[in-house]
């Protein structure tokens, strides 16, 4: 009898098939969460209802909201990958600075310099070469701060020529 | 000057911020174009407040230490973009954060 009470008190995890205690928060055997929800309808009135498990994935594995910008997240991760790899970043800062004498250079350095970032918040391994990776995306760079350009031209002119005029 | 800056503010880094970084893993520029443009908008108060932070941040680190300071402030402001690029792209767990 005792045995069965204890069998009643336990159930299997959903995730790894362990056995887990009914009142196990956590499977001892994979670490997955096991979130107790009540039954819709109990089966047998007698008994008391089963009750049912669904499992949660680790809250470190959770991928956050698809497209959604979080700001203080991406303070944080901005600034690990910032102070992990500061050195070669103003390097790069530097070498954007130099070159960037030579306007022409500056939408493919900007590239560049955003690939060197992009690994640094990523938690890779940038290298000061991936700056000059940037000219691999000339064209599109260019267009790009070409149409920014004008885009900013135009505004600053509606905002400011009545302003002007007045 | 002032108008400028807000425009900046306002309109240019929340709504073509993201472009640069789309360009810098490959993306086209009609589709980082549309891209920013469209994550800037669905995001736009995220990206807004990023803006102004990085504005606040760069002025008065510049006021302080003066032009050499642009060497820290650049390459951070780029991180901070591609933090919000990575995010815009769903490319980032919470343990990331």
């Amino acid at each position: 009898m005792s045995e069965d009470r204890q069998d009643q008190g336990k159930r299997k995890c959903p995730n790894c098939g362990a056995e887990v205690l009914a009142t196990d928060d956590i499977c001892m055997n994979c670490g997955a969460e096991l979130v107790v929800s009540p039954s819709p309808e109990p089966v047998e009135p007698a008994t008391p209802a089963a009750p049912s498990y669904a499992v949660t994935q680790p809250p470190r594995e959770e991928p956050v909201e698809t497209g959604k910008i979080r700001v203080v997240q991406a303070l944080v991760l901005s600034w690990r990958g910032f102070i992990s790899h500061i050195a070669l970043l103003v390097l790069g800062a530097l070498v954007m600075s130099l070159m960037g004498v030579c306007v022409v250079l500056i939408p493919p350095l900007m590239a560049g310099l955003y690939a060197m970032s992009l690994s640094a918040v990523r938690g890779q391994e940038p290298e000061l070469g991936d700056i000059f990776g940037g000219f691999s995306y000339t064209v599109p760079a260019y267009a790009v701060v070409i149409v920014m350009a004008v885009i900013f031209l135009v505004i600053n002119l509606l905002l400011v020529a009545p302003l002007v005029a007045a | 000057m002032a108008v400028t800056a807000l425009v900046s503010i306002v309109v240019f880094a929340p709504l073509l911020g993201l472009a640069m970084p789309a360009v810098a893993e490959g993306m086209g520029a009609v589709d980082a174009l549309a891209f920013s443009l469209n994550r800037g908008l669905a995001n736009w108060p995220a990206l807004f407040a990023l803006s102004i932070i990085v504005g606040v941040v760069t002025t008065l680190i510049s006021s302080i230490t003066g032009g050499l300071a642009q060497f820290l402030t650049t390459p951070w402001s780029f991180c901070v973009m591609s933090a919000a690029y990575m995010q815009a792209i769903g490319d980032v767990t919470k343990e990331g954060a």
